[in-house]
């Protein structure tokens, strides 16, 4: 009797244990299973620094030809867009903003690890960086898109000092204040872009900067020596691609350039010719580039970098020269493992197509940017009041005939439209049909457009309430390739070479 | 070392996995290693105080228990009289020792600033500070502890204990080492001896330690972290502020002191358990007492029964004139004021508390009779409501002296309270501006509302969180456990966007 109480006791015991274990394992399952979602949304997303090495890993094995690294002046100087569809090169930038160069090095030492490119592209701004520590927000982008790994963490060992070391070892103790800060972005894939996926790199600068003369740095022959550890980063860049073998070009991209930066440069272009290291200094050779920061419609963006027209005619530059001197394969036809470099290739040229229609001032000249870009744009669209029968607007209207837009459609009390690739749906507006409405889902929000009473309508993308002019015309205009508003502009009536932006009905507070 | 801390998180797992993995017999030693290390991650040099002020209190400890040992065996009452007059010497001994060494490092300077304040008086010239002294962390409470054992034995309440490295373990734990609970050697010394029967694995003790721990640090870290950014902008520069701000200011000290305290207590208690030893509750539902007694039955228990047992007793309590009864309670608190810090604010404090309770006891049977008169319905739950709500109201006022800078900081903010009336801060969007922001504020006040659910949980239904959430089904335990770890975890405030508040009761 008890021998078997023992045994059962025994047993009890034994499955009371094994109860513990298996609620403890799917407890610590179920909290990690949160904590990664939770940590999902929260972690940083920026493109300038952190999306590049995971869009990197995301590729084909030895699919990227040239590998573009270095600070920001790569990101937006070199356009990914134009070196595939002119010349069918498959290039990457792969850079963070005010990126020091030993980031650098063991950024490319992650990407070569995946990718054996036929070249690197080193763009050299950052070799005078004088501080042993950059600013917290610039380790947080160099350094948290890397895979976890032994070099990501001797990156930020490199990166920051000891008593902050653990906090961006860890990671969390710096994202997880961002709850204050969530976007569409952070909850959805691709950061809820289409194409995100394809991305190469290359951010589109559509702002525009003016110098009063092009700076002339040509006259300075002083050398500034690199800090001990930005030289010793040069050197372990220069033996990685040596050791892969893989060719190496050094770069610095053009931009408003001081004296006493040229100084440094003078030393890298020392650097570089004593190891026989292609060197270009773009700030040498603004006329042979064609560079042009002083007319209005200067290449310069206000924060020295190269705007999407000055990006694309150093990119073409550049491509022309390593396609000279480096034989580099055009891959436009080469096939599936290419692809995403076409779709890359195609969101760039639209955002810089969407920038023509934004510099279209007069109602004329816009519909013929709309016209020209219809395949992959939908505009919203209202003629209201004296609009209507305005012969200015009619006239400038009829040029969109070729999407199948009938401007005798219009009545005299107005009228409403929707343009998607082609198609015309239109809203009536008479006083009978209050509350109709022409409903179209756009990638990132839906557009509403409801007459809202005689000759009215009521403009919303999502929650974003547009003020729609009550006489002349509306149109908000929106990239279905990028994904993102172009604009929401009027005209009013008797001033249709003018357009002004809608205002917000609900501004954020 | 924080609770909050990096080092912790690795610490506090090494410790428990080292302790359950080595023989049995060695475990104490190596909690006793723990907690030096733990002491001494702050300032190695304290550990000699604290291995100094073991000693001193161990060493009376046996002496005390030889002399009644002899005191069983004397012949004549003149013996015993003897040996009851040398047994007073060594409690004698041992409380000047030690009260030397906490008065000597917490109140030289608040000692000296008052005589040179009165020679300044008097014209005369003031002394100048020979050396700059840095409180040693935890020492009020340890040297409190130590103390209650060197009492204990001498009541004979408890045997001496002959082996100095578990005693030194008793007064050396690190779960409660520097901010409490204050233990009684009768709980945690006898814990320590037994130390080697505790199992490795016990499902339910363990799980409801890290309840427990994750509980404190919710409490600590979601509530009491935010509610220190408003509560420190808005005491930092109270000359600015109306009565809205400092009204709201306050009582969300009194939450953040509340969260801040109980939190370090109830991580103390958590990760002790997990451990195997069961410390005291040291917080229960305070802001729910109906009176100030009543609250002082539900705050910091393991000091305030400290003070019942070794100093209002001693006193001679309540069973004396009322003359003394009354004088007992003011001893205790101010007393108790001094022991929170030196400085006259906290004195006010502690006086403040043993005012209410005295002009609470002295007009009771009044009050009584007043009621009845007006037909009151004390039994009723809107006039409990009523009782909590003064209760809270007067701690709160005596907050003010215990968060403000100074005596004359406080005077200030009670003055603007009263004459600065300034109710448009409530809707033109200031309150918003003052280091937390609409969302901070709403996360602020949800986590509140968990405090408050939780509070109730402990008041009416007599169950501390971990036991109330052990007694519910796996998936609604689960999920509210979750929720806090991530709670902690998204809106805890750490990181190098905050400075780490340290835990408030370190200073004391």
């Amino acid at each position: 009797m008890m021998a078997s109480s023992g045994k059962h006791s025994q047993e009890y015991s034994r499955k009371s244990w094994g109860c513990s274990v298996v609620k403890t394992f799917c407890f610590v399952v179920a909290l990690v299973l949160c904590l990664s979602a939770v940590s999902g949304v929260l972690k940083f997303k920026d493109g300038d620094g952190i999306e590049g090495p995971q869009l990197l890993r995301s590729l084909p094995d030895d699919s990227v030809d040239v590998l573009f690294v270095g600070s920001s002046r790569v990101f937006e100087n070199v356009n990914t867009g134009v070196l595939w569809s002119d010349y069918g090169i498959a290039g990457f930038d792969l850079a963070g903003s005010v990126q020091p160069l030993w980031n650098t090095y063991y950024s490319l030492k992650e990407a070569l690890e995946t990718q054996h490119p036929q070249l690197v592209v080193l763009e050299c701004f950052r070799a005078q960086e004088a501080n042993e520590y950059v600013d917290n927000a610039r380790i947080v982008k160099n350094t948290f898109g890397l895979a976890p790994s032994w070099n990501k963490l001797q990156d930020k060992m490199a990166s920051a000092g000891e008593d902050v070391l653990l906090d961006y070892v860890m990671e969390f103790p710096l994202y997880h204040t961002r709850y204050s800060n969530l976007t569409r972005q952070d909850f959805l894939p691709g950061k809820g872009m289409p194409n995100r996926d394809a991305w190469k790199g290359h951010g589109v600068n559509t702002t525009t900067g003016r110098l009063d003369a092009m700076p002339d740095v040509s006259g300075v022959t002083e050398r500034k020596e690199l800090t001990a550890k930005s030289l010793e980063y040069l050197e372990k860049i220069v033996e990685l691609c040596e050791s892969k073998g893989i060719e190496l070009v050094l770069i610095v991209a053009p931009a408003n350039l001081s004296a006493a930066e040229q100084a440094v440069y003078n030393s890298v272009s020392d650097f570089a010719a004593e190891r026989g290291i292609p060197f270009l200094n773009f700030n040498l050779m603004y006329d042979e580039v064609g560079m042009d920061f002083v007319s209005e419609s200067s290449d310069l963006a206000p924060d020295n970098h190269l705007n999407h027209r000055g990006a694309a005619k150093f990119t073409r530059y550049l491509a022309d020269w390593l396609k000279q001197n480096y034989g580099l394969p055009d891959r436009r036809e080469a096939g599936e493992e290419w692809e995403s470099w076409s779709r890359d290739s195609f969101t760039v040229r639209s955002e810089m197509a969407d920038q023509g229609i934004r510099d279209a001032a007069s109602l004329e000249s816009w519909v013929y940017q709309v016209n020209g870009n219809r395949n992959r744009i939908t505009v919203g669209l209202t003629v209201e009041g004296s609009a209507a029968t305005d012969e200015t607007v009619l006239g400038a209207l009829s040029g969109l005939a070729e999407a199948g837009f009938d401007v005798s459609a219009i009545p005299a009390e107005g009228a409403s439209f929707i343009l998607r690739e082609g198609n015309v749906e239109e809203l009536a507006l008479s006083a009978g049909s209050v509350g109709s409405q022409l409903v179209e889902k756009l990638w990132s929000a839906t557009l509403l457009m409801r007459a809202t009473g005689e000759g009215t309508c009521s403009l919303q993308l999502g929650i974003d309430k547009y003020n729609v002019a009550e006489n002349g015309v509306t149109a908000f205009v929106y990239d279905n390739v990028t994904g993102k508003t172009v604009e929401c502009v009027q005209w009013t009536a008797g001033s249709y070479s003018a357009k002004k932006t809608c205002s917000l009905l609900n501004p954020a507070a | 070392m924080l609770f909050n801390s990096y080092q912790f998180l690795i610490f506090f797992p090494v410790v428990v996995a080292v302790y359950f993995v080595i023989p049995r017999r060695v475990r104490y030693l190596w909690l006793l290693v723990a907690s030096y290390y733990f002491y001494m991650s702050w300032n190695p040099k304290y550990a000699l105080l604290l291995a100094f002020s073991t000693a001193v209190t161990w060493v009376s400890g046996l002496l005390l228990g030889k002399l009644a040992s002899r005191g069983g065996t004397a012949r004549f009452a003149d013996d015993e009289r003897r040996i009851v007059f040398r047994k007073k010497l060594v409690v004698a001994g041992s409380f000047v020792v030690n009260l030397g060494i906490l008065a000597f490092f917490k109140y030289f300077d608040f000692v000296l600033n008052n005589i040179n304040v009165t020679l300044a008086v008097f014209s005369l010239q003031p002394f100048e500070k020979p050396f700059d002294l840095l409180l040693p962390v935890g020492i009020s409470f340890y040297t409190f502890q130590a103390l209650s054992y060197t009492m204990d034995v001498y009541r004979a309440q408890v045997a001496p204990e002959r082996n100095i490295l578990k005693y030194a373990l008793f007064v050396s734990f690190f779960p409660q080492l520097v901010a409490g609970p204050i233990e009684r050697s009768k709980n945690l010394l006898s814990q320590v001896n037994e130390c080697h029967k505790i199992n490795l694995w016990n499902y339910e003790r363990v799980a409801r330690g890290l309840i427990l721990m994750v509980w404190g640090y919710f409490l600590k870290m979601v509530i009491a972290d935010r509610a220190a950014i408003f509560v420190n902008e808005v005491y930092g520069n109270w000359e600015v502020y109306g009565s809205c701000e400092l009204v709201i200011g306050t009582v969300l000290f009194a939450f953040q002191i509340l969260c801040d305290f109980a939190g370090y207590s109830i991580i103390a208690i958590g990760a002790a358990r997990v451990m195997g030893f069961e410390l005291m509750e040291n917080f229960n539902a305070p802001y729910f007492a109906t009176s100030i007694q009543d609250f002082w039955r539900r705050w910091h228990i393991s000091l305030s029964t400290w003070f019942r047992d070794y100093l209002y007793f001693p006193l001679g309590g309540s069973r004396c004139s009322k003359a003394k009864h009354y004088r007992n309670i003011m001893i205790v608190f101010v007393v108790s004021g001094l022991w929170h810090g030196a400085s006259w604010s906290f004195v006010i404090w502690g006086f403040l508390h043993g005012a209410y309770q005295v002009v609470g006891i002295a007009t009771r049977g009044l009050r009584g009779r007043c009621w009845r008169r007006l037909g009151v319905k004390t039994d009723a739950l809107s006039w409990r409501f009523g009782r909590v709500v003064f209760t809270f109201l007067l701690v709160c006022v005596a907050w003010v002296f215990f968060r403000a800078d100074s005596v004359s900081d406080a005077f200030g903010i009670l003055g603007n309270i009263v004459c600065y009336w300034d109710p448009w801060v409530l809707f033109d969007g200031s309150i918003m501006r003052l280091g937390l922001s609409e969302l901070e504020f709403h996360i602020l006040i949800g986590a509140l509302c968990v405090l408050f659910a939780a509070d109730l949980g402990r008041r009416f239904l007599g169950m501390p969180v971990d036991e109330l959430l052990m007694s519910q089904n796996l998936i609604f335990r689960w999920a509210v456990v979750i929720g806090l770890v991530l709670a902690v975890f998204v809106f805890g405030v750490y990181g190098p966007d905050f400075i780490p508040q340290q835990f408030i009761y370190f200073q004391f």
